[in-house]
This record gives structure tokens, sequence and C-alpha cells, in this order.
């Protein structure tokens, strides 16, 4: 049989009055098809701007009606464009393909929007492409339905076959006319996810998020969380309904239900207390506060936290995010499996740790344990003794008053003693970098400071300071340059490992930090 | 010289120092030596083209330029000697019957095992065999040396649509002579971009 | 119109991974679609997977032996026929040059941890000690030279060996840098931030100085100090930064090359935006892949287009649950300013 074939153009050029400044010309064209497709046939619809909506119902006719709008500032550009972009019809009664072309390396001047409205029998197969639509609508079916799309809102409306949605930014809607039959796989990055289902309906829930929350108003049954995926029964349990989104929330109503009254299945109640194990359950949190008067605590999976100055101890835990305190009067406690960490004067001891990022600390009065798997580590001040780890990342403290161990897989380390103290113990070790001690003249210690190389022409030992031997030795095929001996009649150990780097013990005239003293 | 990379041992070669020449020889004789054996499926001729290709290397180092990756002049050096031998020996005989005769006995494999595994080979040795000069060339880069299909076109002078098409017409013939399959050919729709 | 050849065409690509992500896409979704070439598919990965059983063959010693015997007459007279010198890591050639460094930039502000004053080498005791290293002698300015480096050509031809490379601040007369290295003689070369030869010189050293050694992290921070105040940074800087990233073994210089990217978005190219890509994507350091996801946050959010590449392995990490979760947030956060065009 062959399609039927209706096409009616109406092209408009239209000058727009209200634009003065950046006149432009639209144009709209309007094709309409029809097809023959099979009971059990699919339709495929790529579209990478602009609308679709897909709509089920009797027959056994694909029926399309296409708009296509293009915007240009000028006559040229507009015919360029109008050249350039096609509509594509292929397949067979299996399989019916339609595409929007668009030229590759697109010219800025001009815009487009396609809008599809396909009309098909409810018992058809769909699959949709999109990249930036307003809307993309499938109504009333009941075969398969894929959609994979960047941005725009989504609306599976009376869907009853397996679906399969994969969106970046937007929102996605699924609303069940009866209760759900097929699975539905929905994953997201930003976009927000709304389920509406019958109140009867019998599901097995899963859902997940880094930073949204997860909301239903039905009474879920055994609900449990596995890492950040929750799974749960509505009703009896039936087909599972996978709901995944990165930043956006999750919500699962019963219809008729108040969606003010949707409870959380992250531990969001008032009276919960958190604990350490369970970061990644709770909500995200920001907090911006000047001051905050007693012992503050933040547990949440993502936290941006600042807080200008904490009268008290402070212990914050988040699975990411960026923490910066600016000063805390008591103990600090921050714990972050990724995100950079800027701490201002910390007055109690400190312990420190982030999966990833640069820890910037002004201020460790009594000293402390700071660790990052992977960054910079920067302490202007150590009052007191430090172990300071990186899993990759530069180490550096400008002025350390008690004992200083310190040491990175890969990076340089850069410590200077107090001028004060006549001597500090010190460890350092960087398995891929330099180490540079500068310390003041009058410094003793009694220096251990191995360098292991593959190349001993490049990577040296130097200092300023007599008294050291120096023996150099081949180990398989590195060379071990060891330096021992003690300096101004020694003092405590100080104890250097450098591997493919170079070690520099020097002697300099250090200005000291002083740290105002706090107020209270 | 273990510490410098391929461009700077070249750079010694090109002011007239051989003295990279082992380990050059060292880092790419494995790589030539296969795609010979491979190429020509002759033992003997892979040795004569791999010692000739180093050679070549030596002598023709000032045609080396910095931009190009050292692996694909070499190979392109070892194409055109294969495709000359192959040319010059099919006026001769028939290319490689006694592949095998010259493949070590692995210390590992029990007797069954090691037989097992000479069947594999020889089937497809001989599969191989069936393969136009051009095909059996693209595949052996593509499946045996991980090469693009970039560098394949300029190892073997054509554009990276031939070598597709190359690789391609080359499965077809491997597929139905290893499993037995020949099916192929119907045409479908498209899917989705 | 794709049809089933042209998919087919394409599977062999597919086994070694090396489609591009939309035709990657496009057969893959072809091949589960299609139940002819789904059974082609299973065909071709049999297929492959038989090719493998034909095994590596060790070379046989003796060709190696017949190649060196060959080559040594021809070796004699090569190096016969040549005046050139080829450049040579010399030990006592170092020293005097490093020397000669001390006393030629002596009134330059070097960067961090570089002194100017003369300090003690360490002696080794001769009872101990295997290699004696000599100690650092004084040698006349005469064996060291100072360039303008507009006299110098912006090409670096030969692939000169470098070494002991170290940098000179911006002076605040005329924001002169200096950048001063060994090569058969000490060289200092100076001149503006922006000009074409300091430029490639800077490349040349991120790209080939000491491999072997971390050094490149000093002068990745002084690329970045020098560059902060410099408007438009040249883009050969960003891209050597890149090579940086790509191939530098030391994690702690990576992380610093994505981190230095990251103040120069002006400047990305292509290829310094697919290295960010790449690091995102492999790896193995979460700090470099953290700079990296940070890098391209910035990009997303200036409104650069991002190729469908970077979009990709954007989405990829955000859903990817092994992922740091920090990491996931900013890819995330990219692409939520990512407007499709």
């Amino acid at each position: 049989m062959r399609p039927i074939l209706r096409i009616s153009l109406a092209a408009v050029a239209l000058l727009s009055a209200t634009q003065l400044l950046g006149a432009s010309f639209a144009t709209s064209t309007r094709v309409v098809r029809e097809f023959p497709i099979d009971p059990a046939g699919s339709v495929w619809i790529d579209n990478p701007f602009g609308s679709v909506d897909v709509i089920g119902g009797e027959g056994h006719m694909v029926s399309v009606t296409v708009d296509r709008v293009i915007t240009a500032p000028d006559a040229t550009s507009m015919k360029a464009a109008s050249d350039n972009i096609g509509l594509s019809f292929e397949g067979d009664t299996k399989v019916r393909l339609m595409r929007t072309l668009l030229p590759p390396g697109r010219n800025a001047r001009w815009t487009v929007a396609v809008n599809y409205v396909v009309r098909i029998p409810r018992s058809v197969n769909v699959k949709i492409g999109s990249k930036l639509a307003e809307h993309i609508r499938v109504a009333h079916v009941n075969g398969s339905v894929t959609v994979n799309g960047f941005s725009g809102t989504l609306i599976m409306e009376g869907v009853n076959g397996a679906s399969a949605v994969n969106m970046v930014n937007g929102r996605i809607i699924y609303d069940y006319a009866q209760q759900p039959v097929s699975k539905a796989q929905v994953q997201a990055v930003n976009a927000d996810i709304d389920i509406y289902l019958p109140p009867a309906s019998n599901v097995s829930w899963v859902a997940n998020t880094l930073n949204g929350d997860i909301l239903t108003t039905f009474n879920v049954r055994l609900p449990r969380f596995s890492g950040t995926i929750f799974h749960g029964l509505i009703g009896k349990g039936g087909p599972t309904i996978n709901t995944e989104t990165m930043m956006g929330r999750v919500l699962v109503l019963a219809k008729g239900s108040n969606p003010n009254q949707a409870q959380s299945m992250r531990q969001n109640s008032a009276n919960h207390q958190p604990v350490p194990s369970d970061v990644m359950l709770q909500p995200k949190q920001i907090i911006q506060l000047p001051y905050f008067i007693g012992d503050f605590t933040s547990v949440a999976s993502i936290a941006d936290v600042t807080v200008g100055e904490v009268r008290g101890n402070a212990r914050i835990e988040t699975g990411a995010g960026e923490v910066e305190l600016g000063a805390v009067f008591g103990q600090c406690n921050v714990t972050s499996l990724g995100g950079p960490l800027n701490l201002g004067d910390i007055m109690g001891a400190l312990f420190a740790h982030t999966g990833a990022g640069d820890i910037i600390v002004r201020a460790a009065r009594m000293g402390g344990q700071v660790t990052t798997d992977g960054g910079l580590i920067r302490v202007i001040v150590a009052g007191g003794p430090m172990t300071l780890r990186s899993g990759g990342g530069d180490i550096i403290v400008r002025q350390f008053s008690a004992a200083m161990d310190a040491e990175t897989t890969s990076g340089d380390i850069t410590l200077t003693g107090d001028p004060h103290q006549r001597t500090l113990k010190v460890t350092a070790r960087t398995l891929q970098g330099n180490i540079i001690l500068n310390v003041s003249p009058r410094f003793g210690a009694d220096i251990d400071a191995t360098i292991l190389t593959t190349d001993p022409e490049v990577n040296e030992l130097t200092t300023d300071f007599k008294g050291l031997t120096v023996r150099r030795e081949q180990v398989g095929n590195k060379t071990r340059i060891h330096a021992t001996g003690k300096i101004n009649g020694g003092g405590e150990r100080v104890e250097l490992y450098a591997e493919e780097g170079d070690i520099q013990i020097s002697s300099q005239n250090i200005t000291p930090i002083k740290l105002a003293t706090p107020k209270r | 010289m273990k510490h410098l990379n391929d461009q700077e041992l070249m750079s010694i070669v090109q002011a007239g120092d051989f003295a990279p020449a082992s380990e050059l020889y060292d880092r790419y004789s494995s790589r030539i030596y296969n795609f010979a054996y491979r190429f020509l499926r002759n033992s003997e001729a892979a040795e004569d083209a791999t010692q000739e290709v180093f050679v070549k290397m030596l002598k023709h180092a000032n045609q080396f330029h910095g931009g190009a990756k050292l692996s694909t002049w070499l190979f392109s050096i070892t194409a055109n000697h294969c495709r000359d031998y192959l040319r010059k020996s099919e006026n001769k005989s028939k290319e490689g019957e006694d592949v095998l005769a010259t493949l070590p006995a692995s210390a590992e494999l029990s007797p069954e095992r090691h037989m097992e595994r000479r069947e594999d080979e020889k089937l497809i040795q001989k599969a191989l065999g069936l393969l136009s000069h051009d095909q059996r060339e693209a595949i052996v880069l593509s499946r045996y040396q991980g090469l693009s299909y970039a560098e394949i076109a300029q190892i073997a002078g054509c554009s990276e649509g031939a070598v597709k098409t190359r690789v391609f017409r080359a499965m077809e013939v491997l597929r139905k002579a290893l499993t037995g399959d020949s099916r192929g050919g119907d045409r479908c729709l498209t899917a989705m971009p | 119109m794709f049809d089933c050849d042209a998919m087919r065409e394409n599977m062999p690509l597919l086994l070694t991974e090396s489609l591009d992500p939309v035709q990657r896409e496009q057969t893959h979704q072809h091949i589960e679609t299609c139940p002819i070439c789904v059974a082609e598919w299973s065909a071709y990965k049999e297929t492959w997977l038989i090719l493998d059983k034909l095994p590596e063959v060790a070379v046989p010693p003796r060709v190696k032996q017949r190649f060196l015997a060959e080559i040594s007459p021809a070796m004699a007279q090569a190096m016969a026929q040549t005046n050139v010198v080829p450049f040579r890591r010399g030990r006592t050639m170092r020293w005097l040059a490093q020397a000669a460094a001390v006393v030629i930039v002596g009134s330059s502000a070097f960067y961090a941890g570089h002194r100017i004053a003369p300090r003690t080498q360490l002696i080794p005791t001769q009872a101990q000690v295997t290699a004696i290293q000599p100690a650092t002698p004084y040698y006349s300015i005469a064996e060291s030279r100072v360039l303008p480096a507009a006299s110098i050509s912006p090409q670096i031809e030969g692939r000169p060996d470098i070494q002991n490379v170290q940098f000179s601040d911006a002076s605040p007369l005329n924001q002169q840098i200096g950048v001063s290295f060994d090569i058969t003689s000490h060289v200092t070369v100076t001149g503006r931030p922006t000009d074409k030869s300091m430029v490639r010189l800077l490349r040349y050293v991120l790209e080939n100085e000491d491999r072997e050694s971390p050094s490149r992290s000093r002068a990745i921070d002084w690329v970045r100090a020098t560059y902060a105040n410099v408007g438009n940074p040249d883009p050969e800087i960003t891209e050597a930064l890149a090579n940086v990233l790509r191939n530098d073994q030391h994690q702690g210089v990576r992380i610093k090359a994505a981190d230095t990217l990251q103040s120069m978005q002006s400047a990305m190219t292509d290829g310094t935006r697919d290295a960010l890509v790449e690091a995102l994507k492999n790896d193995p350091n979460p700090a470099v892949r953290l700079k990296a996801v940070e890098a391209l946050a910035k990009l997303a959010r200036s409104g650069v287009a991002l190729d469908p590449d970077m979009v990709d392995t954007l989405r990829r990490k955000a859903s990817q649950n092994d992922e740091n979760v920090y990491v996931r947030v900013k890819a995330a956060e990219a692409l939520s300013s990512i407007q499709p065009r």
C-alpha cells in the first residue's frame, strides 16, 4: 500500500516588530504523513531540537505531523537553514524511523525547533532520541517505550509497557492510569522524578540519589538502604520501578494524596541523630553562618558549609562539598569523602580528611592530623605536633613549632621550622618529588636524609649546614644518596626521604609568623 | 639508553651514532618479527625481514621525522619489504606452507594441549592465507598490532576508508573460515543516532 | 540512511574500541535492534577471539646477532662521515653549567626554593663512597650565553637534551622573564611571556625537561605564577600543560597541570579539553580527576560548547557509583549548565 501523502506547506516570513534591535525572521513549515505499521512494530523518532508527542490509539497507521520553525536574523541565514534542515522518513511496516536531519557544524546564526505529533496504534513500541525539548510526551501506549534525552520535561502518561528513560536535566513525570504491570527504568542526572500511582498499586521501588530526597505518600514496606540505593515495597510489591537521579529528588505519590504529606525515606526526620556510617543518607545541607555558639555539627551527603566562627567544637561529615570554617574555638573534626577543605584558625586539636581535594589550614594551634587521598595540603602555622598525608600533591607548611610528620605519594614537601625552636622532630617522605626543609641557622638536629633515584646526576642533596657525611650506593637500578650527621651539635631526629627528587636543607633567617590572640 | 625515548634515540642515530641500535632493536623487534611472520606466514622470511628492517632504519634514519611514531615508520618499512617479498615469491612457489615448523614448543603445555594449540594455529594461519595481501596486512596490523586505521592507512599508503573495507572484507573471509558461518548480506533498517 | 553493511563495517572498529562515541552508540543500538546484525556481531566477536589463539612468537636470538654483526662496519663508517656531535648528558658539563647558572642569573629572583648564595655541596667521605660526586667549582661567565627570546627561532630543532632548567620571575622594570638551561653550554633566554619564541621554549621545557624527575612541578608552579597576570596566555602553553597531564608519570605533577589549566580557560584548545576529558575518564588519582572535572565544569559554566565525547564522559561520571562523590557532583553540575547545540 502506498502511504497517503498529504503535505501542506505554510511558509510564513515574519518580521518581528517587537525586536527592533535584533530583528529576526521566522518561518514555519508543516509536513503531514501517514504510514501503515504492524501491531508489534516500532516507531523511532530522532529529533534533537523540539517537542515530541506520541499518542497511542486504535488502527494500524502511524500518522505524523511535523512543524519546523526556523528563526534567523536575515534572509540569507534563513535560506541556508531552510536548505539544510531536512526531515527523513524511512523504514517498513516493522520499523518506522523519522528523523530531523541537521547539517554538521551548525551555523549559530539560526535556531530551529521541530515539533512532532505522532499518532500510533497503542501496541507499537516507541523509541525517542532528543537533545533539547520543551516537552516529550508519550501517552496511552502499551508497547515498550525508550527515551534518551538531555534537557526538557518528559511526561509518560498511561504507559503500560516496559519503559527505559535516560535524561540529564529537566523533569520526568510518570502518570500511571492503572497499576503498573511492566518494569520502568528511569535514570537522570539533574532531573527531578515524579511518579503518580493508583493508591492500590503493587510495586517494587528502587531509588537512588546523591543530592535530593526520596519522598513518598505510600506506606513503604521493608524499606532498606544499600549504600545510597533505597529499596522498598509498595503494596505487595510487583514490577520494579527504578528511579535514579544523582542531583534531583524522587517523589512517588499515591494519586489523590497530598504531596505535602510525603515522607522522606532518607534519615530526614527532626529527631534523627546522624551517625557517621550513614553520611550518604543524610539530606543535602547548605550552611552559611557568620558564627555559631556552642558545638557545631553537620552531617550531610552533600554539604557546602561556611561558618565564620564556631565558638565550641566543630564536627562536619559530608559525602561531598566545600567546607570553609573561619575559626574554631574547640576541637575541629572534618571528614569529607571529596571536596576541598578551607580551615582557618583551629584552636583545639584538628582532624581533617578529604577523599580528594586540597586542604588549607591557616592555623592548627594544637596540631593534629590532616589527610587527603589526593590534593595539596597547605598549613600556614602548625602550633602542635602534626601528621600530614597526601595521596598525591604537594605539602607546604609555612611554620611548624612542634613535631612534623609529612608524607605524600607524589609531590614536593616544603617545611619551614619556627625560628624560635632550637630543634624540632621532622619526618618527611615523598615517593616522587623534592623535599625542602628551611630552618634557622642555629637549628640543631640529627639528620638522616635519603634520596633514591634513577638519575643521580639530576637529583641531589644540598645543605647549608656543616657536619653531614654522605654516601652513595647502587640499589638495583637506582642510586641511594644517604646523608647523616649532627648539625649545630645535634638535636631531635630529622628524617627526610625523597624518591626521584632533590633534598635541600636550607638555613635561613626566618621571620616568625605571629597569631593574634582570639577574642572570646 | 633505556631512559631515552624513541625520538631521542633516533636523533642520536640521525647524528651518525649507531649506539642506540641495540636498544631500538630490543624495543621493536618482537612487534616487527610477529607482524612479518603473520604477513608472510614463513618464519625464515620473517627473520630476514626483521634484520632488513632494522638495517634500513639505520641507513635511512634521516627520513624519519620526529612528528611520526617510530613504530608506524618501522611498520611501513616492514610492510614494504613484505609486499616485495610476496610479489617475488609468488612467481616461484606458494608462500609459507611450513610456517609452523619453526615454532618453539611451550614448556608449560601438556602434549595434548600443545597439539591442540598447534591445530588452532594451523587453522588460523590457513585462514590468513585465504586473504589478499592487502587484507592480510590490514587485519594483522589491526588485530595483532593494535594499530588505528589512520596508522594502517599511513603504512599501507591508502585511505582510511580503504583500510576499513579491507579489514571488513578480511573479517568476512575469516569468519567463514574460522566459524563456518556464512550468514550476512541482508539489509535492514537503521538505528537511532 | 545506515544499512547493515555500513554497520558491519563498523564492527571490527567496535572490537578495537576505536569508533567515535556517536558511531559506537549508533552501531550498538543498531546491533541491539537488528536480529541479523546481532548474529553477525556474535560471529565477529567469536572470530576475533579465535584469532587470539595465534600466539606471539619470540624472535630467535640469532636475528639480533646477525643484525648487530651487519651494522658494526656500517657504524664505524657512518661515524667517520659525520661531524655532528650528538647531545649527551655530561657530568662535567652539567656541573660547569650549574655554576655558571649561579653566576649568570645571580641578580634575578629565582622561583621558590632556588637560592642564589652558594651553598655547601656535600663532600662524600672517602671510605664510604662508591661513586664520588665532585664539589662545585666556579667557572667563568664566558661559558654561558644570554639570548633575547626575539633572537632565537621559535622552532626548536633537533630536539636537544636540555638540563638544569631554572626560571627567573618577571623583572619589574621591563616585565621580562628568563629561562636558563644547559645544552652544550649554559643558556639564558630572556623575553616577555607573550613572545612566541619564549612560549615555544617554555612548551619545550614543559614537554621535555627531565622526564625522570619531578622538576616539572617547579616549572608548572612558575608558569602558573608568571601567566596569572598575562591577559591571554598563548594556547601553546595550555597545550604543553595538557601533554604533561596526559603523559607525566608523577601524580603530583599531573594534579598541578590540571589545576593550572583550570586557571587558563581562555587559552584552551580542543586538544587541551580532550586532555581534561581523558584525565577525568582514566586518571587513577582522584585529585587529578577532581581538578579535571572542576575545569570542565568551569568551561561549561562559561558557555563554551562541549563536544559529545565530553558530555558523554560527564554523564557517565555523574552516574558512576564507584567514583568519588565530589567528582560526580561536579560532573552533574557541569551538565546542568550545558545548553545543547
